[in-house]
């Protein structure tokens, strides 16, 4: 698949007259660009369709005239012949601006989600911080399907109407002039009636959209506070208002459908007036022999056809209308801008592992003080760093910063020596197997969720992994064990079980650096010891970084360094640490070792009891 | 790789309208008898005018013209007016009387679904994402809508429309109406074959969407996951891969489509030259008139446009069908016993003794593993009982409990001296105040949220309260979402007042004081307690701080209570109170 929407296509698309016709819109303008010959082919079928259009009423008008004349039966048999042989050309004609024109318009959906999406996979975490999943997913949606409706039906429709505008027209005013004008004069109202209602249905439209989603917000409300709406016995207040928000909708709805309703039989009314018009101009023409009976029949014929035309020119504008606003919220996306991926130079292929900060003042984009200051520490391969420090004090923003998910001063840190910005974004967090606080599983089985990072490895052992990350006693309580699924759709694991799922999904991968955002936070003192276990053996030739505030999972690293605030306020090993007094590790200490003491107490009362 | 994990097969259980779920809508439809009659009522006065339209054409032509009787003319031109009036007319009540009746149903069904939705026990919302219940309750009604306003009147319209024109052309000449009408069996048998086609292969696009769209949804949450591990590209291909067979499968609509409109076209061109040939035949021979003629021709070429039209709101109904089939599956999902009991005695245990009684209560949320095991307590009237205990040794366990969220799996609990479970459960809850730890907000204001939209007034007692907090509340605040405008202490005022304001026999609080500092919070529930002297409170504490002031306090062990008594009699015990009180000393000199 083609990803032209995102890349701006230089001046090619700005120049073209589809861009400028489209209203200078740069999705439209690709789409109809790409698709332009199945397109063009579509529009001459639907306008050879609207010229075949103008021959059954002639015909019609014929027959009536050879039965008026008293013209033998074959001649009528010869027009009932024709009759039959352009509504044959018509339904070939209606197949094929169907097949050109709406697989346009479907190819074109394909084609904008799936670069819309594509989009998504390259914009930086950023971006996912700022905006919201349901905004996205009715970008997906909603935009994606009003776009390839104006590329489909919008195009249709307006073609169709002004071809039809063209054909019969000519056609009538080919039959009598005179009376054409007469039959046709009430349409002239047709573009008020379109024009006082245009904007009252667009209001309405949206007034009802709005409270839709506020319908919908109030759902999401109280249901995600069942709990406190069941202790509080107060479903009947809480439906009550429902009620009456769903009341409000409903009168919304009811505002939009008065408008709505009213808009298409006027439309049919004033187009019918000229029909009223022809009964009498017609027949007084007729009785003075001004023109056939036929010609008055035919001429009935395509006043009714012009009824169809005239609101569908409404429509088009409608379909163009959202289109329109539903790429520009498109673009909004399509043009943020990407990740880094490559260095402008090729960098190293491969990383051993070594981790510098240098003197790193890092702060959030739009944020009003650094949330880290002077950070200047080395883990080699082989070594443990920890970083302690209670909430707000940095150390995830430390550990985001290496895999690039926020984007450092240029140079305050290298791997191997080098900027980290030397090398390839790929290679980099390929290098890099991190694990945060609340990991994300997909919707696929336990072993699928394991092997997430490298799926085509077989060297490694599932088996083993899977021990290493104590999953095993949770695997015999799984449904299917290994192939549980999980995520959304799947089994909700807890949040110690998720935690070690990740913890083998990043073993899985074989990265020289490890990253654990306090990763065992969830995990009892005993399965955290032997992770500390398993660790020590799978990592020892791996740099491994580590933040937790527990002393248990840090007290034997290589260095400690302890956050606070966004700075390194203390550094050393912890047996160095805990004897300065009063330093803020040694009060984490101390306090967590009467925590760890008064644990170990209740577990031996517990034993006792049960 | 597919993303078949990611539908909801139970969503696209049928491909066929079930009879049973049609039914229960045409019984909803007569609820609104009177929306119904009227609609009906325009449908058929606008169907019969438009078609009259050829026969009146067809009076000017026979009667009018090749007559030369102008007087007769222009009276069935007067006459034309007032039916283009009528028609016009008809049809904007037709839809206002359909959308009406629409709204109305959709508003009863939503009610229902949503009323439903909170007699749900909260087991199945534990196992429930919201997300789909919210689907049920808002897009499900709406498709629904969409079936009735547009898909229903329509159909109704066209299947009047369709049927009327047959039944005319037949009362006109029923010779040439049978020979104009034998292309029809083939036009019904394709009709069949195709929508047959279509419902197949609309639902298949249904389930790709909706897989695309699920697949899309956990990309988007775990978008750092798939950037840190680089699997970009693998998890676009198979998006991609599912975009492309969704992109298919609307192809394989359209293509039936494709096929049935120009079928449609050729026989409408049949039928007509057929009417043309032998109509034009009969009236050379004189017996058939002229405008007869054209009235038949004009009616074979309107009878095939609401066929078409028939054909395109098939799959807008089969969508309201799947929808109304959800919707009436969740009706039936299991609720809370004795639910749908009126409160009618609320007073009664209200003003009781406000006792309660643990008897060998034992309770696992799984079945299996007991987070209470077998707990005997008696909490006295009025009495103020603290619960200590760490992380998992069954605190808010009890609460629940209590609350009757879930019910104990083995002995029982008595309130009063009568057991929970004969009590109905929303009177049983309306004994008890909880205090929450996490403050859920609705929409609205402050006030709106203390007083949950009860009838009564907030009395002074929020002054009071505000007052031993410390601060000047902005009752008329409308509310962020989360509440995230609201000051700390605010919040906290919030969680109580809002309890305080029902006036319960029983305080359940939930660790309640995590938003403000320990000497504020010992204010705040000295003012409580002397406003409530007479009211029992369980309180479940993480700061012992908090719990010393009560009567008594029950240190819980893994669902055993290992400990009771007084603060005094409890550090002189020497157990795990003791050691829980040290390390909260620690925690507070240190945070």
């Amino acid at each position: 698949m083609s990803d032209r929407l995102q890349t701006p296509s230089g001046p090619r698309i700005q120049d073209s007259l589809i861009y400028r016709m489209v209203g200078r819109n740069r999705i439209l303008a690709e789409l109809i660009t790409r698709y332009s010959r199945p397109i063009f082919y579509g529009l001459l079928t639907l306008a050879f369709l609207n010229v075949l259009e103008v021959f059954p009423p002639l015909l019609l008008m014929k027959t009536i005239d050879a039965i008026a004349a008293g013209s033998p039966f074959s001649l009528i048999l010869g027009f009932a012949g024709a009759y039959v042989v352009v509504h044959f050309l018509q339904g070939v004609c209606r197949y094929g601006w169907r097949v050109f024109l709406v697989r346009s318009s479907i190819s074109s959906g394909r084609d904008v989600r799936a670069d819309f999406v594509k989009k998504l996979f390259e914009l930086p975490p950023r971006f996912f911080d700022k905006n919201r999943i349901g905004d996205l997913m009715s970008k997906a949606n909603g935009d994606v399907e009003s776009v390839r409706q104006f590329v489909g039906s919008g195009l249709i429709v307006l073609a169709d109407s002004v071809f039809f505008l063209i054909t019969v027209p000519v056609a009538m005013f080919w039959l009598d002039a005179r009376l054409a004008l007469w039959v046709v004069a009430p349409m002239l109202a047709v573009p008020f009636v379109v024009l006082f209602f245009e904007g009252r249905i667009h209001s309405r439209f949206k007034a009802s959209q709005d409270h839709f989603s506020k319908l919908s917000a109030s759902a999401q409300e109280s249901l995600n506070g069942v709990r406190l709406i069941k202790a509080f016995a107060i479903e009947d207040r809480v439906t009550r208002n429902f009620e009456k928000q769903g009341r409000e909708y409903i009168d919304l709805n009811l505002r939009l459908a008065r408008v709505q309703g009213t808009f298409g039989p006027l439309m049919d009314f004033f187009t019918s007036l000229g029909l009223v018009i022809l009964l009498f101009k017609g027949s007084t023409l007729v009785l003075s022999d001004a023109i056939t009976l036929g010609t008055m029949v035919a001429m009935q014929r395509y006043a009714q056809k012009l009824v169809w035309p005239m609101m569908a020119l409404g429509f088009s504008v409608s379909f163009y209308q959202r289109a329109r606003a539903s790429s520009e919220r498109l673009e909004e996306v399509f043009d943020q801008k990407n990740e880094i991926l490559a260095p402008s130079q090729p960098g190293p292929r491969k990383i051993s592992g070594t981790v510098e900060f240098r003197d790193l003042n890092f702060r959030y984009p739009g944020a009003e003080r650094d949330a880290l200051k002077g950070i200047r520490f080395v883990a080699e391969p082989g070594t443990r760093t920890a970083l302690v420090g209670s909430i707000g004090s940095g150390k995830t923003t430390l550990l985001g910063l290496i895999p690039r998910f926020y984007l450092a001063p240029e140079g305050s840190i290298r791997i191997d020596g080098r900027p980290i910005e030397e090398f390839d974004l790929g290679i980099l967090r390929r290098s890099i197997a991190f694990v945060s606080q609340d990991p994300y599983l997909f919707s696929e089985t336990l072993a699928r969720n394991v092997v997430w990072g490298d799926p085509e490895n077989v060297d490694r052992s599932m088996d083993r992994i899977i021990e290493q990350s104590q999953l095993t006693h949770d695997l015999a309580t799984l449904p299917e064990g290994r192939e549980t699924l999980l995520g959304e759709r799947g089994v909700n694991l807890s949040g110690g079980q998720r935690q070690r799922v990740a913890i083998a999904r990043a073993w899985w991968i074989d990265a020289p650096i490890l990253l654990f955002d306090d990763t065992l936070s969830a995990v009892d003192v005993h399965t955290e010891e032997k992770l500390l276990g398993a660790l020590k053996q799978e990592s020892a030739s791996k740099t491994l970084i580590l933040s937790s505030h527990r002393i248990s999972s840090v007290r034997e690293a290589d260095q400690i360094l302890v956050l606070h605030e966004g700075e390194i306020v203390d550094r050393g090993v912890h047996s160095d640490l805990i004897r300065k007094k009063d330093s803020l590790y040694s009060r984490y200490y101390e306090q967590q070792r009467r925590a760890e003491d008064l644990e170990q107490f209740l577990e031996s009362q517990g034993g006792a009891t049960s | 790789m597919s993303l078949d994990a990611y539908i909801e097969k139970e969503d696209f259980r049928t491909a066929k309208p079930s009879l049973v779920v049609l039914v229960k809508l045409l019984k909803e439809l007569f609820q609104q008898k009177r929306f119904l009659g009227l609609g009906i009522l325009f449908v058929i006065l606008s169907t019969a005018s438009a078609l009259y339209e050829p026969t009146l054409f067809g009076q000017v032509i026979d009667d009018g013209i090749l007559k030369r009787d102008v007087g007769l003319i222009e009276r069935l031109g007067m006459f034309y007016f007032g039916l283009l009036v009528i028609r016009a007319g008809s049809l904007v009540f037709q839809a206002y009387f359909f959308e009406k009746l629409a709204q109305e149903m959709m508003q009863r069904l939503r009610m229902k679904v949503f009323h439903h939705l909170q007699r749900l026990p909260l087991s199945t919302y534990d196992r429930t994402p919201v997300g789909r219940l919210i689907t049920r309750l808002t897009n499900d009604t709406s498709s629904m809508n969409e079936m009735f306003s547009a898909g229903f009147v329509t159909l109704l319209g066209n299947f009047l429309l369709i049927v009327g024109t047959l039944i005319w052309i037949f009362v006109l000449n029923w010779k040439l109406a049978l020979v104009s009408v034998l292309s029809f069996p083939i036009l019904i048998y394709f009709s069949i074959h195709f929508s047959r086609k279509l419902v197949t292969s609309y639902r298949e696009t249904r389930m790709r969407l909706s897989a695309l769209n699920a697949f899309l949804a956990e990309n988007i949450l775990g978008m750092k996951t798939v950037q840190m591990f680089r699997r970009e590209a693998q998890q676009l291909a198979r998006f991609d891969e599912t975009n492309e067979q969704y992109c298919q499968d609307q192809m394989a609509s359209v293509q039936v489509y494709s096929y049935f409109q120009p079928l449609i076209t050729w026989c409408s061109g049949i039928a007509v030259a057929t009417a043309l040939a032998f109509g034009g035949n009969k009236a050379i021979q004189g017996q058939l008139s002229t405008g007869e003629l054209v009235a038949f021709t004009s009616y074979l070429v309107s009878l095939f446009q609401p066929i078409r039209d028939f054909v395109d709101r098939w799959t807008i109904f089969l969508s309201g069908m799947s929808s109304a089939e959800r919707i009436y599956g969740l009706l039936e999902w299991e609720i809370e016993p004795d639910q749908t009991k009126p409160l009618e005695s609320h007073f009664q245990f209200n003003r009781g003794r406000g006792e309660i009684v643990f008897e060998n209560v034992t309770f696992a949320y799984n079945g299996v593993d007991p987070v209470i095991r077998n707990l005997n307590l008696r909490i006295a009237p009025n009495e103020k009982v603290g619960f200590v205990g760490h992380t998992g040794a069954g605190k808010s366990t009890i609460i629940s409990l209590l609350l009757r969220f879930y019910p104990p799996t083995s002995g029982r609990i008595l309130l009063d001296g009568v057991d929970l479970q004969a009590i109905p459960v929303r009177e049983l809850r309306a004994v008890f105040g909880l205090v929450q730890q996490d403050v859920f907000t609705f929409s609205g204001t402050l006030r709106e949220n203390i007083s949950l939209w009860g009838d009564r007034e907030i009395s002074d007692r929020y002054q009071r309260l505000a007052g031993a907090i410390g601060i000047e509340p902005r009752l008329d605040l409308e509310l962020d979402e989360r509440g995230s405008n609201l000051s700390a202490g605010e919040r906290q005022l919030l969680s109580y007042l809002r309890v305080a304001e029902r006036e319960p026999r029983i305080w359940l609080l939930d660790e309640p004081t995590s938003q403000i500092d320990s000497e504020t919070e010992k204010r705040l529930l000295e003012q409580l307690f002397s406003e409530s002297a007479q009211r029992t409170f369980l309180m479940i504490a993480h700061r012992l701080s908090t719990v010393k002031q009560m009567d008594r306090i029950v240190v819980l062990n893994r669902g055993e209570v290992a400990e009771m008594g007084t603060h005094e009699e409890l550090m002189k015990l020497g157990g795990i109170y003791r050691r829980l009180e040290a390390v909260d000393r620690e925690q507070r000199v240190s945070m």
